[in-house]
């Protein structure tokens, strides 16, 4: 039985976008996508005001820039997400391969995928500033479709059509009008042929309304403001799509298979033809499967994953998933606090092991250096780099420091803007200091988010809405917070951590993490003289790298005999201790196998991070 | 079909709250139950003070019920009755112009019914307002930004007509973005010459002059400026600002001046002058201003105790108190007096900042906060007046236990605008307070919104209201060219500029 050749086509693009919507949905996830809004100094907020609305409506491109922030809204819900970019993947290519079949016959319908591929990179890079650009061009193509459709012959009415098609691109997609003008030239070009000067007049004509338009009509802050969101300055833009769409649309006709497949008996010329058609079929199918390739293996992307994945689990009190996440390509060689996502990684690690109570016991078992700056991330959340914003903000709330998390949000949401996260947290900031007419003008603006509306409900339905400083979880934010002044600028991660226990000294958070800058700062002694804390805040064990923290110190000081807590420390810890000591002492002597003993016995022990300044984690 | 269309059609008109018409007030005044208080309303608009031209002040009843009706009248002209389904207030523009004109010197009374759900209405105590007689400058000009500290983005100066609420963009940031439009001062309220200081990465420091409809740039900073009332000078503050956080403060930032001093702009030389006695190497002059007569500048002055121009924020910044400072300068002869402190820092225990007087020279306002320059930061922050003719000061009745600065006077000496964090304590907005020939100031408002909830989610800060006898008329686009132009007012700028610390810090 023959195969039907004419239903190929359709299987593969049924096959290809059922790939692309797995691909999104499973290796993207468009949660990443949402996690990362904000976060590269572009931002989409769609918001239920007067003002949204007058942006939207009195902006050229409004529509496109909404039409964006929608989708990027809907990707919290991954299937969503995924569904909705797939569309769009598929609105590209089924308009293109439409607009096409009209000027050109048969066309070899793999480079209809390009554009969808090229949109995949993009997504696959979380650049979701390119989005309004996409949506443009999309919109673009759908409109020179219809004016394809149904232009006609009459010259008035190609160029009454072009007109107002034109200028509603303009008014809908800003400038990319000027892809829909490039369409319908090409259209024009290859269709009419020498009918084409009415069209090229009334576009020359437009061109100088948009100048004009541009110059007077729109002030300049709202072009600019557009320009900051669809960049069109920018070359890997016409890298990605707008090139390769151009050249496919201005028809190449090389790749046309009309010639190829009439079904009679083929010439020399035309074999040869064949079989270069064949090769360019496998080329740029090749190009293609390297593109996806490329997309799901660089490292690049790999890294930016991991990073996105941290941040939307540290948001969403995901502890477990970030303890059982495979960190170990991140720590390849050694932990390098100067990667970001290393940075942020470890300061996640640190919060999700405090919230599952392992801080004092396993914060070893994942790779450290001595350097202390990812637990609260204090010289980086200076920097303008805005997931260490994030990162910071959310430990150091829990943490009590209030203003220091409004500073953190404050910068956060200048820069990235109203994002109901960052709103939901001044709020919680503002009730926690007492100041509840500020908090609720910030949960009002909150309201104003979609999907925001039941986190506002739950923080008011605690209290009534009067009365936000009586929420449960503002009262505990209370208890812990800084009443202690002091100006922060002057003051490290220590004085901090101090001052929040003499706020409060049942701030377990602040206790622990304050132990957990000693360990990392290589400080045994100032463990050793915070032990006393742990009977008041309801330790039943001294937690293990304490115990470790201790035994170094009684090495070091053998007449120690400090009152500690009431409670003893592990007799097995000291044999641990004795037996560290031992191999330390091959070590020394440069004994075979001792290096492997130590690092598999003690690599996630304070006594070797103690000695040799780094801990292998579970590695060996 | 025609008849169905049209009994729907004036169906949904009818359903329209106001257009299908609203109770009779006497009627409902007559069956209603009364409540033995005056309404709540929000923004707080009982028992204050109205200049008869501002724009209507609407408000949002926070009160329950189902139906409201209000009644707004005076002893002249015709009542507005606003009815609706909801809360809001909303007061037409026109008959409110009319009202509070045939009411001047009078009061106006706000009268509200509410239906409750079980059908009866409620009414509650009459809340009287007062209506001016002195009228209050039809504009106002101001900036708006985020509760930010370090990067700044969404900074915008508007003005706004006073008498009809609407608010026009003049200068936007994210048109030079990075960068910052700070202070904006106009001579003697008349925005056709103006002063606007600009701080760019891409396109320089810079102040923008404005006169007659053109603008010059002069590529240095410029601080805190005053115009002398010839309009031929310009005094203005050079600060080397910083900034620092408090972990337990209600505000937490603070900001200071590491050094700072006065410098003097002659508009008709093009020329910048250092007058040693207001740019002194131990002290830090900051806030200008100019006697309405021109016969001298007031000015706040602190010392600098510290030595250490690194440490951030300074030593002893705690001790730091700006007195009030004044020196006499004589036009005719272009010389300047001696330095008089004019209110000792050391006398109040309080700094003393923005010095700013009116304009029929009578009085002088500023702030008193605990320390430092900055009263804008400081909860203390309280506004004083004082009479310049007997040196006696006292606390302006319209003080709050928040920050108060920022304040301007309108151009007749009688209305006083300035900001407030009443509301949090984060979240400065505008209020507006008459003051009265002995200087005494009646209740304040709000800055009135055509949309009542406005300031319910508006998430950003106002500062530096300044008020304006006219529109400010040059565009956009002429400021922004300006901005980003290489080209600059060819201003003799002496090489020590402001920027440069005059005390050199200590070798390391």
């Amino acid at each position: 039985m023959k195969p039907n050749l004419k239903t190929v086509p359709y299987i593969t693009a049924i096959l290809f976008f059922i790939s692309y919507f797995l691909f999104t949905l499973l290796y993207i996830d468009p949660r990443l996508i949402f996690t990362f809004n904000g976060l590269n100094k572009f931002s989409f907020v769609f918001e239920f005001s007067r003002e949204y609305a007058a942006s939207i409506a009195f902006v050229p491109g409004g529509f496109a820039k909404l039409c964006a922030t929608l989708v990027v809204e809907a990707c919290e819900h991954a299937w969503l997400g995924a569904f909705l970019l797939t569309l769009i993947a598929g609105g590209l290519t089924l308009g293109t391969a439409a607009f096409v079949s009209k000027i050109r016959q048969k066309p070899l319908f793999v480079l209809y995928y390009v554009p969808a591929i090229l949109f995949l990179v993009m997504l696959s890079r979380y650049s979701m500033h390119y989005l309004p650009a996409v949506l443009s061009m999309l919109g673009s193509v759908i409109l020179a479709l219809v004016y394809q459709r149904i232009s006609g012959e009459s010259a008035i009415k190609r160029c009454a059509l072009f007109s107002v098609f034109f200028l509603a691109a303009y008014y809908l997609f800003s400038f990319t009008a000027v892809l829909f003008g490039v369409l319908v030239i090409v259209h024009e070009f290859l269709v009419r042929k020498n009918k084409i000067f009415p069209v090229l007049y009334t576009a020359a004509v437009l061109a100088v309304v948009l100048f004009l338009f541009r110059l007077f009509v729109f002030p300049f802050d709202r072009i600019f403001t557009y320009a900051s969101i669809v960049d069109f300055r920018r070359p890997l833009l016409y890298l990605f799509l707008a090139v390769p769409l151009s050249a496919f649309l201005a028809g190449l006709s090389p790749f046309s298979t009309v010639d190829f497949m009439k079904g009679k008996k083929k010439s020399d010329h035309e074999r040869i033809a064949m079989v270069l058609y064949i090769t360019r079929g496998i080329v740029v199918l090749m190009a293609v499967a390297l593109t996806m390739t490329w997309a799901a293996r660089d490292w690049t992307t790999k890294t930016l994953r991991e990073l996105g994945s941290v941040i939307y689990c540290d948001r969403n009190c995901l502890w477990n998933d970030i303890l059982q996440k495979k960190h170990s390509f991140l720590f390849r060689n050694s932990p390098n606090w100067q990667s970001p996502t290393t940075l942020l990684t470890a300061h996640a690690l640190y919060r999700a092991l405090y919230h599952t109570g392992r801080l004092g016991t396993d914060m070893l078992t994942f790779p450290q250096i001595t350097d202390p700056e990812p637990l609260l991330l204090w010289k980086s959340s200076y920097s303008i780099y805005f997931p260490a914003w994030v990162a910071a903000l959310e430990s150091v709330m829990d943490l009590g420091m209030e203003n220091f998390a409004e500073r953190i949000a404050g910068e956060a949401m200048e820069n990235m803007g109203p994002l109901p996260f960052l709103l939901f947290r001044r709020t919680i900031i503002q009730a926690v200091k007492g100041n509840d007419e500020c908090a609720h003008v910030y949960l009002n603006k909150l309201k104003q988010m979609p999907g925001s509306g039941q986190i506002a409900r739950r923080l008011e339905n605690g209290t009534g809405a009067a009365d936000l400083s009586s929420n449960p979880g503002v009262v505990r934010l209370r208890s812990f917070m800084d009443t202690c002044d002091y100006v922060i600028n002057r003051a490290d991660e220590e004085k901090a951590l101090l001052n929040l226990l003499k706020s409060n000294p049942r701030n377990r958070m602040a206790f622990e993490y304050l132990m957990a800058y000693y360990l990392l700062s290589r400080r045994p002694d100032m463990v050793v003289h915070n032990l006393y804390r742990l009977d008041d805040l309801g330790y039943r064990e001294i937690p293990m790298l304490y115990q470790e923290a201790l035994e170094i110190y009684r090495q070091r000081d053998s007449t120690f005999n400090t009152p500690l807590a009431k409670l003893a420390s592990d007799p097995y810890t000291k044999a641990r201790c004795e037996r560290f000591l031992k191999l330390m002492q091959l070590y020394d002597s440069q004994s075979r196998g001792s290096q492997a003993a130590l690092v598999s016995e003690f690599g996630s022990s304070y006594f070797f991070f103690f000695t040799f300044g780094y801990s292998t984690g579970g590695k060996s | 079909v025609k008849k169905t269309v049209l009994v729907l059609g004036l169906s949904i008109v009818a359903g329209i709250p106001g257009c299908g018409g609203h109770p009779d007030f006497y009627a409902v005044h007559k069956e209603a139950s009364t409540a033995d208080r005056t309404p709540v309303l929000k923004p707080d608009y009982t028992g204050i003070t109205l200049p008869p031209n501002i724009g209507p002040t609407n408000f949002v009843l926070q009160e329950t019920g189902v139906r409201f009706l209000t009644r707004i009248a005076g002893k002249h002209g015709e009542p507005i009755t606003v009815f609706s389904k909801n809360a809001d207030v909303r007061i037409p523009q026109e008959p409110w112009r009319k009202l509070l004109l045939k009411n001047l010197g009078d009061t106006l009374n706000v009268d509200v019914c509410i239906k409750q759900s079980d059908g009866s209405w409620r009414e509650f105590r009459t809340i009287k307002n007062a209506v001016s007689g002195d009228p209050i400058d039809p504009y106002i000009m101001y900036r708006t930004l985020s509760v930010l500290y370090v990067y700044s983005r969404d900074l915008c100066l508007y003005q706004r007509n006073l008498e009809t609420n609407r608010e026009s963009e003049m200068l936007n940031a994210l048109n030079f973005f990075p960068g910052c439009c700070n202070c904006h001062t106009f001579y003697n309220n008349d925005p056709s010459k103006a002063f606007i200081h600009i701080r760019t990465q891409d396109f320089g420091n810079s102040a923008l002059v404005v006169a007659n409809g053109t603008v010059g740039k002069i590529p240095t900073k410029f601080g805190y400026t005053s115009w002398h009332p010839n309009g031929k000078l310009i005094v203005y503050s050079v600060n080397k600002v910083d900034q620092c956080f408090h972990a337990a403060w209600k505000d937490p930032r603070d900001a200071f001046d590491f050094t700072s001093g006065l410098k003097v702009y002659r508009v008709d030389k093009q020329k910048i002058v250092t007058v040693p006695q207001i740019f002194q190497e131990a002290a830090l002059e900051t806030w200008p201003c100019w006697s309405a007569d021109g016969t001298c500048l007031y000015f706040s002055s602190g010392l600098i105790t510290w030595t250490d121009f690194k440490t951030q924020p300074p030593e002893h910044l705690e001790q730091t108190r700006y007195s009030l400072m004044r020196i006499p300068y004589d036009e005719k002869t272009d010389t300047w007096g001696v330095v008089d402190t004019f209110l000792s820092a050391n006398a109040t225990g309080k700094s003393i900042t923005q010095p700013r007087v009116s304009p029929d020279g009578k009085f002088i306002v500023f702030c008193m906060h605990p320390y430092g320059p900055s009263p804008y930061l400081q909860p203390g922050s309280d506004l004083y007046i004082m009479d310049i003719a007997t040196r006696h000061y006292e606390p302006l009745a319209l003080n709050s236990e928040w920050s108060e600065s920022w304040h301007s006077w309108s151009s007749n000496s009688r209305w006083l605008a300035f900001t407030s964090k009443r509301n949090g304590g984060i979240l400065g907005r505008i209020y507006l307070a008459h003051i009265d020939s002995n200087g005494k100031a009646a209740k304040p408002f709000v800055l009135p919104q055509n949309d009542p909830r406005f300031y319910d989610s508006f998430v950003k800060v106002y500062n530096i209201p300044e008020f304006a006898i006219a529109r400010f008329t040059v565009p956009q686009q002429a400021l922004v060219s300006a901005i980003r132009s290489y080209e600059h007012l060819n201003v003799d700028v002496p090489a020590v500029t402001g920027a440069t610390p005059r005390v050199p810090p200590k070798p390391e």
